[in-house]
């Protein structure tokens, strides 16, 4: 067996460790003998290539120090000794002196390296979630340069842009090159071998991969006259074709029409962009939008999802100025309800992406900072009190010779090492966390296939181990270097000892203010999640299961789509475990919006602004299903038609405050539909859809019939008398029995998605929890070690009290009485600090005031509680102090 | 300083000196021949790493007690990054003189019955 040839080039690249001189003589040849020497090693039985490497190395480090040494050619017998005066010498003698020193205090060594290790490690897991999410560039051609565009107007902060409006920005823009319009859909793939399924398809213009500047892995993306031809994901390729590279030129049916694949995506570039609040959709495939599509002068439905390309040198700033000018031109020339404050919105791209998953990473961060510090403190704490037990050690020393500069640069070095063994301690520990708080699955995380322990985030981890050596280690080793030779060398460093207690005390005090805000962050996201709990959103969240449902394309006309419908609600309703079960074109909690205008006849006789409220089609049973109680009138009845409406208490509120909507009259311009009005014929309540804290837009329901056409996709929300899951199979097998080509996807139950909804809250609830879990453990143990430090240094002022006939008690309150102190200083500045700071995590506290004065009170309260606990161990032991001993020392 | 004096002030050589110098006394060998031979002749109990060998080697080409040789006639293979190294005059007085030390040594341990197998000193019997 031969060394491979990067073992080679590796090994000569080590070769550097010697001067150049020595290489030029000697590198060429080396490489030629470890050659032979790894040849050889191998040969022999048990060799391991690891320990063959292991040994080279070693020996080449101590090789390039020896010849580094500069030391005389040979020690003559009758030379004066090697003089040791190199910078490098005195480091490694310092480093060996450290080593050593840490080898005899074990216990100290391992409690700082872990104290370390959590800070560090805790530190570098959200970081490396931070980096990959918010800082790894877009895997895009220059992706700095690419921007989205969203629209604004009275009733949206973030609105698609209408095709008419597209056509005039992309003729008049001059700041953006080029620009690329998308829409996506999910529709039912068939008409190959595999099994129908779901998948989501995106529209797009045929610039959109050249734009973002993605390559087919195979064949070619779709060209502007092919409206037939579909580009395949990497992933759908992979998963549904196993890989197979002839499918290129397959003809497959894609929402039931025929369309053949031309290309297939590359792996590793996630193709997608920002959709609507920075939601990034998973898109399987990829088709022409047509050129006709756009070229529709509609100013009002904008449905659009808008990327550009900024032109070189061009600042998003300056585009951000033209698309408001724009945007005010654009208002003029449409002059109708949907250019009411009409604004364009130019953003970076990732920006984009990122804005919702900022703010929560950014507190987390700080978090986790927190936690750093606080470690950084206990291990301060440490140092200063075996400064404290070593200062006869320094003083000896120092008496000796040993200059106070050196004394300090052993105590740095001392703190580097702890630093860099902590920080390695940290790295293994961030590697496991990381996998930790992927298995979370934060859904509200966008990128986290960016997050990885890469070289920026181990530079980062090396950074924050160098910062915690300055944090922890040079206090320590100032005070130490002043040593006060007298004093330590006849063992009375009384004033010392002051001065070390107080900066002791001043690292605990900050300690459980850190651990104090930590604590609030904490219990305000506990609270927040209990009333997120608590809601009622408007529907039951147990015991319901909902799919979505496409029918084929088989069907040839809207009465066979009501048909087929008609059919698999009668089937699925027979099917045993079964409860109740109704349709809708939206399920709460399921995403996508659809909505419309609505009038009353009195915003109508006022000439009003039409509100835009939510739509939605829905069967008889679908409230009974969904457990949406009526609050008046009645439900839908079968073969109801649009004469009929059912509103949600908050449109109630809003057409007609205070009074009974029932036989009212609601108007509403839903696509596909003129100006007819209906009959309000019940009142339910409202259902919360984008998120289970906020009210959603008012809605009014219409019986679902008329939306029912060939192709449609229709939510069931099963109401079931079993577990949900149990039901999937039967369902799956009765929707292949009535249609074999019709699909089934999105099979959720409601405890999921309100699992989904409370996944954001629940991920920063855990994690925050979890680092001041760390941070008031941390702080409780250098509690104890200062009372612990103090009850040793005092125990002959004890002991004479005792002497003195104090009472047990009054030496027990004079040591609590200590840590209380402590305690509640930490807490009345932690306080201070959370006020200021818990509002940055207002926009994640749901029902709960950013300074409730609750949580404050429990918080403090339990930790002057923990602050006790931790003296109390301490007290005992200073109750059972001997007064005879105690005075016999003196 | 005379030369005696010199060879003297090298004294007593590293372990790993001395074998050096030992594998190369009456021959020429490259650098992976020296490890070799040494291996073989301790019985694999010195195990030489390149790094050691070359630090080695270095040192004892500053302190003259081997140099570069010509690659005898009958070298196995005509790599021009094997260089062989012989000792020095210099050396191979160096490599007597701690000979002789260490048998003196030897010989003292002898006296002592220490030397399991050896022929018992005079007067001892």
């Amino acid at each position: 067996m031969t060394a491979q040839p990067r073992g080679l080039r590796f090994y000569r690249r080590l070769l550097h460790l010697f001067p150049a001189a020595f290489r030029a003589e000697y590198a060429d040849e080396m490489v030629g003998t470890f050659e032979a020497r790894y040849t050889h090693a191998m040969s022999r039985p048990r060799a391991t290539r690891l320990g063959f490497w292991a040994r080279e190395f070693v020996a080449l480090f101590r090789a390039a120090w020896q010849v580094r040494g500069k030391r005389p050619p040979r020690r003559r017998a009758n030379a004066p000794t090697r003089k040791k005066n190199g910078t490098m010498n005195l480091l490694l003698q310092d480093v060996r002196i450290a080593l050593r020193g840490l080898r005899k205090a074990p216990t100290f060594t391992l409690v700082a390296i872990v104290t370390l290790g959590l800070g560090i490690g805790a530190n570098t897991a959200i970081f490396s979630v931070v980096h990959g999410v918010l800082l790894t560039p877009l895997g895009f051609d220059h992706p700095e340069e690419l921007v989205t565009i969203w629209g604004e107007d009275q009733n949206y902060g973030q609105l698609p842009i209408a095709t008419g409006d597209f056509t005039d920005i992309r003729e008049m823009s001059t700041t953006i090159a080029d620009f690329s319009a998308r829409y996506s859909i999910p529709v039912g793939l068939t008409g190959d071998e595999g099994e129908s399924e779901e998948v989501r398809v995106q529209w797009a213009t045929a610039n959109y991969f050249t734009l973002l500047g993605i390559d087919p892995a195979l064949g070619r993306t779709f060209e502007e006259d092919e409206p037939a031809s579909v580009v395949l994901s990497h992933g759908l390729w992979q998963r549904r074709y196993g890989g197979d590279e002839t499918v290129i030129g397959r003809r497959i049916r894609v929402g039931g029409q025929p369309h053949t694949v031309v290309g297939v995506l590359p792996a590793g570039v996630n193709p997608n962009v920002v959709s609507l609040r920075s939601r990034r959709e998973e898109n399987d495939m990829w088709r022409l939008l047509p050129q006709q599509w756009l070229q529709n002068p509609d100013r009002i439905n904008a449905w659009l999802r808008i990327v550009g390309r900024l032109e070189p040198g061009t600042t998003v700033a300056q585009a951000q100025e033209e698309m408001s000018a724009l945007a005010v031109h654009l208002a003029e020339v449409a002059q109708d309800n949907a250019h009411v404050d009409f604004r364009l919105h130019v953003t970076p791209m990732l920006d984009d992406l990122v804005t919702k998953a900022k703010p929560m990473l950014l507190v987390l961060m700080g978090a986790v900072t927190f936690v750093l510090l606080i470690a950084c403190f206990n291990v301060a704490n440490l140092l200063l009190v075996r400064g404290q037990s070593r200062s006869h050690e320094m003083a000896v020393r120092s008496a000796l010779g040993g200059g106070r500069r050196q004394l300090a640069r052993q105590l740095v070095v001392e703190s580097t090492i702890l630093g860099v063994l902590g920080g390695a301690a940290g790295v293994g520990l961030a590697a496991w966390g990381i996998q930790v708080l992927l298995a979370l699955r934060p859904t509200n995380l966008p990128r986290l296939e960016a997050v990885a322990l890469d070289l920026p985030v181990l530079g980062f981890a090396f950074a924050g181990s160098m910062v915690a050596v300055i944090l922890f280690g040079v206090v320590p080793a100032i005070r130490a270097s002043r040593t006060d030779l007298m004093g330590a060398l006849t063992e009375r460093g009384t004033s010392r000892d002051k001065g070390h207690q107080r900066i002791s005390r001043a690292l605990i005090v900050s300690e459980v203010a850190l651990s104090l805000v930590l604590l609030v962050g904490t219990g305000l996201l506990l609270r927040s999640f209990a009333e997120l709990r608590q809601i009622r959103p408007g529907f039951d969240t147990d015991h319901i299961l909902t799919v979505s449902v496409s029918e084929s394309g088989r069907a040839e006309n809207r009465e066979e789509a009501q048909v087929f419908f008609r059919n698999l609600e009668r089937e699925l309703s027979a099917l045993p475990g079964v409860e109740a079960l109704g349709f809708s074109n939206r399920i709460p909690l399921g995403g996508g919006l659809y909505g419309g205008p609505w009038a009353t006849e009195a915003i109508r006789a006022r000439n009003e602004t039409e509100p835009e409220g939510a739509i939605r089609y829905v069967s008889p049973d679908y409230f009974e299903a969904m457990g949406t109680r009526l609050l008046a009138g009645r439900f839908f009845k079968d073969n109801e038609d649009w004469e009929y409406a059912i509103v949600d208490e908050k449109l109630a509120e809003m057409a007609w405050p205070g009074e009974n909507p029932i036989g009212k009259r609601i108007w509403t311009g839903a696509l596909g539909r003129g100006g007819d009005w209906s009959e309000v014929v019940g009142l339910v309540e409202h259902q919360r859809h984008g998120s289970l804290s906020e009210d959603y837009n008012e809605t009014v329901f219409f019986p679902h019939l008329n939306q029912l056409f060939p192709g449609t996709q229709q939510y069931i929300a099963i109401r079931a008398g079993v577990e949900p899951e149990a039901l999937v199979r039967s369902v799956r097998e009765t929707l292949r029995y009535i249609d074999p080509e019709a699909t089934l996807a999105r099979v959720r139950s409601m405890e999921e998605l309100v699992g989904n909804a409370l996944a954001p809250t629940r991920f920063a609830l855990i994690l925050i929890a979890l680092f001041a879990g760390v941070a008031v453990l941390l702080a409780a143990v250098g509690l104890y070690g200062v009372i612990s430090y103090s009850v040793s240094q005092r125990t002959r002022e004890i002991g004479i009290r005792l002497a003195f006939g104090a009472e047990r008690g009054t030496i027990l309150r004079l040591v609590l009485g200590q840590g209380f102190v402590l305690t509640a200083a930490g807490v009345a500045l932690g306080i201070v600090g959370a006020v200021g700071l818990t509002r940055v995590i207002s926009s994640m506290l749901v029902g709960v005031e950013p300074t409730d004065p609750m949580t404050f009170t429990v918080v403090a309260a339990l930790l002057v509680a923990i602050g006790v606990l931790g003296s109390y161990m301490p007290a005992r032991r200073a109750l059972r102090v001997d007064p005879t001993e105690a005075l016999r020392a003196e | 300083m005379s030369e005696d004096s010199q060879v003297q002030s090298l004294l007593p050589l590293t372990h790993l000196t001395y074998h050096v110098l030992l594998v190369l006394a009456g021959t020429k060998l490259h650098g992976y021949g020296i490890i070799k031979e040494v291996y073989e002749r301790t019985g694999g109990a010195m195990d030489l790493e390149t790094g050691t060998l070359y630090a080695a080697i270095k040192r004892l080409r500053d302190d003259g007690l081997i140099e570069v040789a010509q690659a005898p006639a009958d070298a196995e293979s005509a790599d021009s990054r094997r260089r062989y190294y012989q000792l020095t005059d210099f050396g191979g007085d160096v490599l007597a003189a701690e000979s002789e030390r260490l048998a003196a040594l030897v010989g003292l341990a002898r006296e002592k019955n220490l030397v399991r197998g050896a022929v018992p000193a005079r007067g001892e019997s």
